[in-house]
C-alpha cells in the first residue's frame, strides 16, 4: 500500500504543432501561470519542482538551467529528471510521501521543431551496435510492429483502427494538438504515407511544441485548500534490456511487471480498472501495452479492437483523450497520458468526459522499443 | 524545527568508486558505471537482486555522445526487471542523484537503493559540450566553457575583496593536490606540488592558472542508500543522511552577483536549520565541496556561512583547511584532483560517508562524526547540501563531538 495519499490537483497542457512564436522559456511560462491560475495556487505555495526535459532536444547543455526562472523554480528546491515527465512526476510523489513537502510541481517540455526527432532519437543508439545501421526510434518500433503483426496475428488494419479511434477521439479533445486529432476513417489510416513500414504517418505519433504542468499534493494540503483530486494509489515501473535483440519485441515485460507493481500497491485488479491511458507513440503499441497490462474485455486485447471494446463508448475503453496520437510532445505526453486520466476522474475532462471514471491506469514508456515502462494507478 | 529530535530515515552503506583515469580505454561508459556499481553493491554486501531501485545520473548528453546514456546502461547498472531513473542536473548530478536515492529511501518505499553518477569525458570535447551551457542567441558567440566563466567569478569577488591575491589561489591549489597523494582515487597525483609551481604555471584564463582548474576524468561513482529499518540490521559502520536540499538561483538576471552564491546559502540554512546548526565552522568535522577552480573554494565558504561575506580568505591564511585545521576540506584532494563532472558531486558524499565510516584510509580526519557534502553547477547557480552523521540519531553524534572535545582538552 501506498504510505500517504497524495493527489494530483491541477495543470495545464500546451500542445501545438509547431510554435514559431515562443521560445522554450516563454512556453514553460505561460503553462505554468495557466497552471497556477487554474488551480487557484499561488507559486509560493509550491514547495518542489521536478522538471523534465532533455538536453539533445534543446541543443543546450543542462538545459533546465533556462527554465528554472519561467517555471518559477527560482530559490526553490529543485531537481530534473531526464526523461518523460511521467518519471518526474515518480520523483515528485517521492519527495511528498519523505514528509518534507507539501505541494509539488511537475514541468515538463520540449520543442520537436527546433530538433530533428529522427537525430534525436538515433542518437540514443548506441555507436558501436546499433548506430552504424542507422537505427532509430521509428525505425526500431516498425521491426517491433513487424514482429507484431506475425506473431498476434493483427494486421495493417487493426493499427489504422487504433489511429482512426485515437484521432477521432483527439478531435473532440481541446487539449489535443491541433491539425493531429482530426477526424480520420480507417482508409484514410490505412492510405497515410508510409515512414517504416508497416508505421505511416497516421499510427506514428508526430511530435510538436509544448509544455505539460501537474501539481501534486499532500492530504493535508488538499483538504486545506478543498481542492479537486484525483488520488495516486499505486505505481510500478520496469526496464528491459537495452538492444532491441535481446528481446522479444511483441511482449513488454517491463509494461507487464509495473502494471502487477502498481495494482498490488493500489490493493486493486485490473478487471476494477474504469477506463486506460496508453502512451502510444506507435497504434500498435497500444494493443501491445493493453496486451501487458491484462486490460481487456474478449479473448485478447486485440479482439477489443475489433469489436469497439476500446472505443470511449465501449466497455474497456483506451486512450478517450485521444492518446498521443492525437498529442505529442516528447518528455511530455507520458505525463499528458497521466494528466488526462486525473481530469476523467475529477470530472473536469469536458467534451471527452467518460460516464464511468473512478479507478484508471495511466502509462508512459521510454526508449526503442518501450523499453523502459511506468504505470500508475489513479482513483476518483 | 531544531528543537525536534533529529533521527535520520536513510544512510549509505555501501560506496564504490572506479578507478580514475583521464582516459579509461579500457571501459566503455556502461561498463565503467557497472565497475562503480558493482564496487558498492560489494562494499555493502548486497546482490544485485536486492536493490529495489537504481537512480542513475550523468551530465550533459554531449559529454558521451550519446542521449539518454542511461537507457543504453540500463542492462549495466542492474536495471533490468527493476525500477529506473535518471537524474540529469549538470555538474551537481552526482549529487542530485545522491538526494533522489536519499528521498526514495526514506519515503518508507524503497529499503536498499542503488545510486550511480559518472561521465567519460574523454569521448568528447568537454569545453565544448560546457560551452553549450550558454544561450544560442546570446552568449554561445564568445562561450569558452567553464574556465571563462570562473575567471569572471573570481574577478568579481577579487574586485570587492581586493585583498584576496593568487597566493590564496596557490596555496589551496598545494594543499588540496596535497591531499589527494593520500587519495587512491584521485586522478591528479602531483608530489613535486608547491606554491611556487602552482604560481608558475601558464595562464588559463586571468586570474586564474592552469592548475587553479580541475583536471578531466573518466570515472564513476556508486552507493547503496538504504532506509532506516534496513540499514539497522546489519552491524556494518553507515552514515547517516541527516539533511539535503537543491536549490538554484536564476541564470542570468541583471543584478546577479556570481561571487555571493544565494542558492548556497539558501540550501545550507535550510539544512542547518533542520539541524539546529548555527556555528557550522564549530559544529563539523570535515567539508567536501565541489572545487572545480582554486578561487571557488573562498565563496564557497562564505555560501556555507563557515565565515561572514569577504572573509573567505581568513581560513585559508590560518590554515583551517589544512588536514591537521580546524576544519578539514577536502581530504579527497576534491575535484581539483578528479573531475569527470558526472560523478565529481556523488564522490563528494561517498567521500563524507567514508570519513564517518572511519574507513577513509590514509585521508581520515580522525573521528569525524559529523560531515557536509557540496554539490555546484549548472550555470554557475545550482547548490546542492548533504549532511551526515555518523550516528543515527543527530543529537547522540553531537554529544560524541563534544565528549572528545572534552577528553582532547584534558590531555
Amino acid at each position: 500500500m501506498i504510505p500517504a495519499r497524495i493527489g494530483i490537483v491541477g495543470q495545464a497542457i500546451r500542445q501545438e504543432r509547431e510554435n514559431l512564436d515562443l521560445s522554450i522559456e516563454d512556453t514553460v511560462f505561460l503553462t505554468v501561470s495557466q497552471a497556477l491560475a487554474n488551480t487557484g495556487l499561488a507559486l509560493d505555495d509550491i514547495d518542489t519542482v521536478v522538471q523534465a526535459g532533455d538536453d539533445v532536444m534543446d541543443g543546450i547543455s543542462i538545459q533546465h538551467v533556462y527554465t528554472v526562472e519561467p517555471a518559477g523554480s527560482f530559490m526553490k528546491d529543485e531537481s530534473k529528471v531526464e526523461r518523460d515527465g511521467a518519471w518526474a512526476l515518480h520523483y515528485g510523489l517521492i519527495k511528498l510521501l519523505s514528509g518534507k513537502f507539501r505541494c509539488c510541481m511537475i514541468v515538463a517540455q520540449s520543442k520537436a521543431t527546433q530538433c530533428s526527432a529522427s537525430a534525436m532519437s538515433g542518437m540514443g543508439a548506441d555507436p558501436f551496435y546499433l548506430r552504424p545501421v542507422g537505427a532509430d526510434g521509428d525505425s526500431i518500433a516498425a521491426l517491433q510492429a513487424q514482429f507484431f503483426l506475425q506473431k498476434s496475428g493483427a494486421t495493417a488494419h487493426d493499427f489504422a483502427a487504433v489511429a482512426a479511434v485515437n484521432r477521432s477521439r483527439g478531435a473532440l479533445n481541446p487539449r489535443s494538438m491541433a491539425g493531429e486529432g482530426v477526424a480520420m476513417s480507417v482508409d484514410q489510416a490505412l492510405a497515410a504515407a508510409p515512414i517504416a513500414s508497416p508505421i505511416n504517418k497516421a499510427t506514428a505519433a508526430r511530435a510538436g511544441d509544448g509544455c505539460t504542468v501537474l501539481f501534486l499534493a499532500t492530504e493535508e494540503f488538499i483538504r486545506e485548500r478543498k481542492l479537486n483530486a484525483a488520488w495516486i494509489t499505486g505505481f510500478g515501473m520496469s526496464s528491459d534490456a537495452y538492444y532491441p535483440g535481446y528481446r522479444d519485441l511483441t511482449r513488454a515485460p517491463s509494461a507487464e511487471l509495473a502494471t502487477a507493481q502498481a495494482l498490488r500497491m493500489a490493493g486493486t485488479k485490473i478487471d476494477s480498472v474504469d477506463f486506460v491511458e496508453i502512451h502510444e507513440l506507435y497504434a500498435h503499441q497500444q494493443i501491445l501495452t493493453a496486451q501487458a497490462m491484462g486490460f481487456k474485455y474478449g479473448a485478447s486485447a486485440l479482439e477489443d479492437v475489433r469489436s469497439g471494446a476500446t472505443t470511449a463508448q465501449g466497455v474497456r475503453p483506451i486512450n478517450p483523450s485521444g492518446g498521443a496520437l492525437s498529442g505529442h510532445v516528447i518528455y511530455a505526453s507520458g505525463l499528458g497520458r497521466i494528466l488526462e486520466a486525473s481530469l476523467q476522474l475529477r470530472q473536469e475532462a469536458g467534451a471527452v468526459q467518460l460516464k464511468q471514471a473512478h479507478r484508471a491506469l495511466a502509462h508512459a514508456q521510454a526508449g526503442l522499443a518501450m523499453q523502459a515502462n511506468i504505470v500508475y494507478v489513479l482513483e476518483a | 524545527m531544531g528543537d525536534a529530535k533529529q533521527v535520520a530515515r536513510a544512510a549509505v552503506t555501501g560506496v564504490g568508486q572506479t578507478i580514475t583515469r583521464l582516459k579509461r580505454r579500457d571501459v566503455n561508459f556502461p561498463e565503467m558505471m557497472h565497475e562503480a556499481c558493482v564496487l558498492a553493491l560489494k562494499d555493502a554486501e548486497l546482490q544485485p537482486e536486492d536493490i529495489d531501485l537504481v537512480v542513475f545520473g550523468s551530465g550533459p548528453e554531449y559529454f558521451e555522445g550519446v542521449n539518454e546514456p542511461d537507457l543504453w546502461a540500463t542492462d549495466h547498472t542492474f536495471g533490468i526487471g527493476k525500477q529506473h531513473c535518471r537524474i540529469q542536473t549538470g555538474g551537481t548530478v552526482g549529487a542530485s542523484t545522491g538526494i533522489a536515492g536519499y528521498y526514495m529511501a526514506a519515503s518508507g518505499l524503497y529499503d536498499n537503493v542503488l545510486v550511480v553518477s559518472g561521465d567519460k569525458l574523454s569521448e568528447s570535447s568537454v569545453q565544448k559540450g560546457l560551452s553549450l551551457v550558454y544561450a544560442p542567441t546570446m552568449g554561445r558567440d564568445f562561450a569558452a566553457g567553464a574556465p571563462s566563466a570562473v575567471a569572471n567569478q573570481a574577478r568579481i569577488y577579487q574586485n570587492q575583496f581586493p585583498s584576496v591575491n593568487e597566493r590564496h589561489f596557490a596555496k589551496i591549489g598545494a594543499w588540496m593536490r596535497k591531499n589527494a597523494l593520500n587519495n587512491p582515487n584521485a586522478q591528479l597525483k602531483l608530489p613535486q606540488i608547491s606554491e611556487e609551481v602552482m604560481l608558475g604555471m601558464a595562464w588559463l584564463s586571468t586570474p586564474l592558472r592552469l592548475l587553479d582548474s580541475c583536471p578531466t576524468s573518466d570515472a564513476a561513482c556508486a552507493m547503496v542508500i538504504q532506509s532506516a529499518r534496513k540499514a539497522r540490521e546489519s552491524e556494518r559502520p553507515k552514515a547517516w543522511i541527516q539533511a539535503v536540499a537543491t536549490i538554484s538561483e536564476g541564470y542570468n538576471y541583471v543584478d546577479r552577483d556570481w561571487s555571493n552564491p544565494i542558492a548556497q546559502r539558501e540550501a545550507a540554512r535550510r539544512c542547518y536549520s533542520q539541524l539546529g546548526i548555527t556555528k557550522p565552522l564549530e559544529e563539523l568535522d570535515v567539508l567536501e565541496i565541489y572545487d572545480a577552480f582554486t578561487s571557488q573554494h573562498l565563496i564557497w565558504y562564505e555560501g556555507l556561512g563557515l565565515v561572514e561575506r569577504g572573509h573567505g580568505a581568513d581560513l585559508v591564511d590560518q590554515g583551517a583547511i589544512r588536514m591537521d585545521g580546524k576544519l578539514p576540506v577536502n581530504p579527497s584532494g576534491g575535484v581539483l584532483s578528479n573531475n569527470s563532472i558526472g560523478a565529481s558531486a556523488m564522490i563528494r558524499q561517498a567521500e563524507v560517508a567514508l570519513q564517518l565510516m572511519g574507513r577513509a584510509g590514509d585521508r581520515q580526519v580522525q573521528g569525524a562524526e559529523i560531515g557536509l557534502a557540496h554539490g555546484w553547477g549548472g550555470a554557475i547557480q545550482f547548490h546542492t547540501v548533504m549532511i551526515l552523521s555518523g550516528e543515527q540519531d543527530f543529537e547522540l553524534s553531537r554529544r560524541k563531538r563534544a565528549e572528545r572535545r572534552t577528553v582532547g582538552a584534558e590531555r
